[in-house]
């Protein structure tokens, strides 16, 4: 029974190290507790994130304060053209022994961290781009035939600017689809530029941030996400989703049939379930409801659908469309 | 809920709750099925018994009575249908999780405790039972809030006004609506005006009597014989056989076998009707057939040697072939056989297609009979000027038979 009381403590726990790092976080970026909450539910997803956001909105700020809350490794690329894979990876070089001699060493990159953020991925070249593609998804780096296994936990952060397209090498939908979350950093409301002033101004609070949780503490509380109850109607309803998107699929919905080319794949699915667990755990559930899966569809999705060139033209967007395919779907379960 | 020990069982874990709250949820669909049953069932009523009501303004079929037996019975069977059907469990789960602030708890827990490789002694297990336990009062005072949804005036109403118009419909007189929608035969009989006749009461029966002596095509509808021109000389033939036998009727039927001799064949047959003598008949044979000799020029093949002419007999046999058919229309096989009391087809009878056969198959004159008498119809001064010159010719024809 003790055991179990600890197990029991450890659930409670758990979700109030997730409360109170979302609280911290949002003590630091003010204004932006639908950002900081799925930021947070992603990285104790074991997922990757991609920010998309005008320069100024704070992003690299919140990379910052996020991993100084969870006392995470953190380490910052920024991508420009000219920037090689082996400057985000590491490589060998030709060093001298101590004892005596030289020989090839490997040398890690940036990458190795626990937090990375990859500042403006969009402005590296693709081939760098790529090079990210291992680390994200087998958390791992291959260099002249070795395997060099990365921290963990481990979390991208990867930002990209809306605007000012020239020069830059959109992501391709295979690099896209790595980051379980894209989230999009919206203009904060007046109040919270006024409390900006107030938080931010002379000083930079993610230098002075305490942490909340350890690197054990992430793996723990994932973990314990991961445990999390999923019924069989959760799982109907996280697959008719994702169905939902595909415009052949049979099922799916009208919105998807009129305006989109491609829909969500099957990482998506995971990616959503996965969202949706870390989602129980903060509401304080052991077991995942539809509402867990509303509520992360929308960043898990709107990077894994290819609208028509028609229905840009037609101004539309991805969350115009995942808008109103949620609609059906809700209808539907 | 892919690992465990032990499936979970025992009330030990707090399931008391949720159970009573699934069992009340239970008795809440089953209950609501019910009234969706009987709102079927009285919208069923309403559109039975208005189509029965509209089949009976056609038609006049069915009654009231079996609208309602109808009705019923479909009600029943719906509120039968939706009392065997009893809510499962994982139904009044899926109802607790999306109305009364389930959130997927009780569907989880239910699938748990169905679920024999669940273990019962997980954290998440029991996290999930200890929410099921605290949230089922919440859920049972949610649920004993809500209101249960009749919504029975409408179709309650529909029903009563379709029951009282079917009602309505249904109880109008038959007759009235019968001669509304499809008068009868004898309405229509009797909807025709009786006027008498304003022609002059001789000449009419003159009309009549030419009229009713006009010979008819073969009962068969084989073309007569004699009509074409390679029967015409066998035409004079057989009325001058006939009426050499003594028997004006054989002979006026075979020499009136074509439509261009019917006004001729028609005076001799009065001739010989009225008994002027047997001279009489041969000469009138003779102009009959002389008048079917000249409609013969213009018809078959010997008509002309030119091409006009011969086309022009083409023409003429096809109108012949169209009147054949319109006559076989209007006389056919087994007809009423007040049909003899034509006294210029006395001597026909079905199956004999010549005139030649008339002579040889009738030793004697068919007795003829009047048409029945019918007491509502009283006879116009035509008809019985008519009927007095049928019964003076048939009395004559008796006594120059004897």
């Amino acid at each position: 029974m003790t055991a179990t009381s600890t197990e029991d403590l450890g659930f409670q726990d758990a979700q109030q190290r997730l409360l109170d790092i979302r609280a911290l976080l949002d003590g630091v970026i003010v204004g932006q507790q639908a950002l900081v909450t799925d930021l947070v539910t992603a990285v104790f997803a074991g997922g990757h994130v991609l920010l998309e956001g005008l320069p100024g909105l704070g992003k690299t700020h919140l990379a910052k304060a996020l991993a100084a809350a969870l006392g995470l490794q953190f380490s910052r690329v920024q991508c420009t053209p000219d920037l090689m894979p082996a400057d985000v990876t590491g490589g060998e070089i030709y060093a001298t022994n101590p004892g005596g001699g030289s020989s090839f060493v490997f040398r890690p990159g940036p990458v190795f961290a626990q937090l990375l953020l990859v500042d403006e991925i969009n402005r590296a070249t693709p081939r760098t781009q790529a090079a990210l593609l291992e680390a994200m998804q087998e958390g791992q780096v291959t260099n002249a035939g070795a395997c060099h296994r990365l921290p963990t936990p481990f979390c991208v952060l990867a930002t990209q600017n809306p605007i000012e397209l020239e020069g830059t090498y959109p992501l391709p939908e295979a690099q896209l689809d790595r980051f379980m979350f894209k989230l999009k950093v919206p203009f904060p409301a007046r109040e919270s530029l006024r409390a900006m002033l107030d938080v931010s101004l002379d000083r930079e609070p993610a230098d002075s941030l305490a942490a909340v949780a350890g690197p054990e503490d992430v793996l723990r509380i994932a973990a314990v996400c991961r445990s999390t109850l999923l019924a069989e109607r959760c799982k109907q309803a996280a697959v008719s989703l994702v169905l939902a998107t595909q415009p052949d699929a049979g099922e799916e919905a009208a919105a998807a049939r009129r305006h989109l080319r491609y829909g969500a794949s099957p990482r998506a699915l995971q990616s959503l379930v996965r969202a949706a667990r870390v989602r129980a755990v903060m509401a304080g559930r052991s077991h995942v409801d539809i509402a867990d899966l509303e509520a992360v569809a929308a960043p898990v999705l709107r990077h894994r659908i290819l609208l028509r060139l028609e229905s840009e033209l037609d101004g539309l967007d991805a969350d115009t469309v995942l808008e109103s395919v949620l609609g059906e779907w809700r209808s539907r379960t | 809920m892919n690992t465990g020990r032990h499936p979970p069982t025992g009330d030990t874990d707090g399931s008391t709750g949720v159970r009573a709250l699934l069992g009340a949820v239970r008795r809440r669909l089953w209950l609501e099925r019910l009234v969706a049953a009987l709102r079927l069932a009285l919208w069923s009523w309403a559109a039975i018994l208005a189509i029965a009501a509209a089949l009976h303004l056609a038609s006049g079929r069915p009654g009231l009575a079996v609208a309602v037996v109808v009705a019923t019975v479909a009600g029943l069977a719906a509120l039968g249908w939706a009392a065997l059907q009893r809510p499962s469990e994982a139904e009044s789960a899926l109802y607790a999780d999306r109305r009364l602030d389930g959130e997927s708890a009780y569907s989880t827990w239910l699938e748990a405790r169905t679920d024999a490789g669940l273990a019962n002694d997980t954290p998440p297990l029991r996290r999930l039972v200890q929410w099921t336990a605290a949230a089922a009062p919440r859920s049972r005072s949610t649920l004993e809030a809500l209101h249960l949804p009749l919504r029975l005036a409408r179709p309650f109403a529909a029903a009563v006004i379709c029951t009282v118009v079917a009602a309505l419909v249904t109880a109008l007189p038959a007759a009235g609506r019968g001669a509304e929608v499809e008068p009868s035969g004898q309405a229509r009989e009797s909807s025709q005006p009786a006027e008498p006749l304003s022609l002059d009461d001789d000449a009419l029966a003159q009309e009549l009597a030419a009229e009713l002596s006009t010979p008819r095509d073969s009962p068969d509808g084989s073309p007569t014989p004699g009509r074409g021109s390679m029967q015409r000389p066998r035409d004079g033939d057989a009325a001058t056989s006939a009426v050499a036998a003594g028997d004006p009727i054989a002979a006026q039927a075979t020499a009136s076998s074509d439509d261009a001799r019917q006004a001729t064949a028609a005076e001799a047959s009065v001739a010989a009707a009225g008994a002027e003598g047997a001279a009489a008949a041969p000469r009138t044979a003779d102009e009959a057939g002389e008048a079917s000799s000249a409609v013969a020029r213009g018809s078959g093949r010997e008509a002309g040697a030119s091409r006009d002419e011969l086309a022009a007999a083409a023409g003429s046999r096809a109108l012949q072939g169209a009147l054949a058919v319109q006559r076989r229309d209007v006389i056919r096989p087994g007809e009423d056989s007040s049909r003899q009391a034509d006294m210029g087809q006395a001597g026909i009878y079905e199956g004999e297609t010549s005139a030649s056969g008339v002579a040889d198959a009738l030793p004697e004159p068919a007795a003829a009979r009047p048409p029945a008498a019918r007491r509502e119809i009283a006879l116009t001064p035509a008809e019985a000027a008519f009927a007095a010159n049928w019964a003076e010719t048939a009395r004559s024809m008796r006594t120059q038979q004897r």
